[in-house]
């Protein structure tokens, strides 16, 4: 299976280049590889990369709010990168600019 | 009076992995008449939701390494439309509106945000929805292509 996360860890960031259809069906296991990666780092950034993410549906919606949550629980930012237009309509429908730690390059 | 010019049925047994498989084959249906990156990208995307609900919500209740069935039913016509029908067998919907309200969902095991309608609605032109109760549920999404111009792009 190809990988479908590469983490790469800085001084304060945590970022996870995405590289898969974020579906039901991936979304399981992004979430556990993130998550993990998050609460062991405990950066004060999560950097989540969709530059590589072909496809998104709203398993990608569940996905980022999720990971916006378990930043918020370490005091941490959600930083978003590389969102296609597609996946920027998309993520306007769950109004995740009102989000309190999520931004959007 | 609009014509049918293409129709095709599929049935896919609903392990998630056939997500990606309905959103390939509606792709391939699509080609036909050519729709836009962005026309193409809604509609795949609309019926990822139809079929996501099936596979989590329809056979939920069916015992650990069974599956149902998803049937597709793909027709193309003459004026541009595609219709997509997602239907299965599974436990039906209690309360249709209900379901279809942003925000709703009954999955609390899974990571779900319950926005799967409105993506659809938001996607295709119409969504109509038809259930019952321990027999099974049928979504039909309805989009029109933009007429096809040549030489742009």
């Amino acid at each position: 299976m190809h990988q479908e996360v590469k983490i790469v860890r800085g001084e304060n960031t945590l970022e996870c280049i995405l590289s898969c259809e974020i579906d039901h069906h991936h979304a399981k296991t992004l979430r556990e590889r993130v998550d993990h990666a998050l609460f062991a780092d405990k950066p004060r950034v999560l950097i989540l990369d969709f530059s590589a993410v072909p496809f998104m549906d709203s398993s990608g919606i569940a996905f980022v709010l999720g990971r916006a949550s378990s930043a918020r629980t370490l005091g941490a930012e959600l930083h978003l990168r590389g969102l296609g237009r597609e996946n920027r309509r998309l993520l306007a429908l769950s109004e995740i600019e009102k989000q309190p730690n999520i931004t959007i390059e | 009076m609009k014509k049918i010019i293409n129709e095709m049925k599929v049935r896919l047994p609903s392990h998630s992995e056939n997500e990606a498989v309905a959103r390939t084959v509606v792709s391939a249906f699509s080609a036909l008449i050519d729709p836009t990156v962005e026309e193409l990208s809604d509609l795949r995307c609309a019926v990822s939701e139809a079929v996501t609900n099936c596979i989590v919500h329809a056979y939920r209740d069916l015992p650990e390494g069974e599956f149902g069935y998803i049937y597709i039913s793909l027709r193309l016509y003459d004026n541009r439309e595609i219709t997509v029908e997602i239907s299965d067998n599974g436990c039906g919907i209690e309360d249709i509106k209900r379901a279809r309200e942003p925000f709703f969902t009954t999955s609390e095991s899974d990571e779900r945000c319950g926005m799967g309608f409105l993506v659809m609605e938001s996607f295709t032109d119409r969504v109509s929805v038809k259930s019952k109760v321990g027999k099974g549920t049928s979504v039909l999404l309805r989009k029109i292509f933009s007429p096809h111009t040549s030489e742009e792009e």
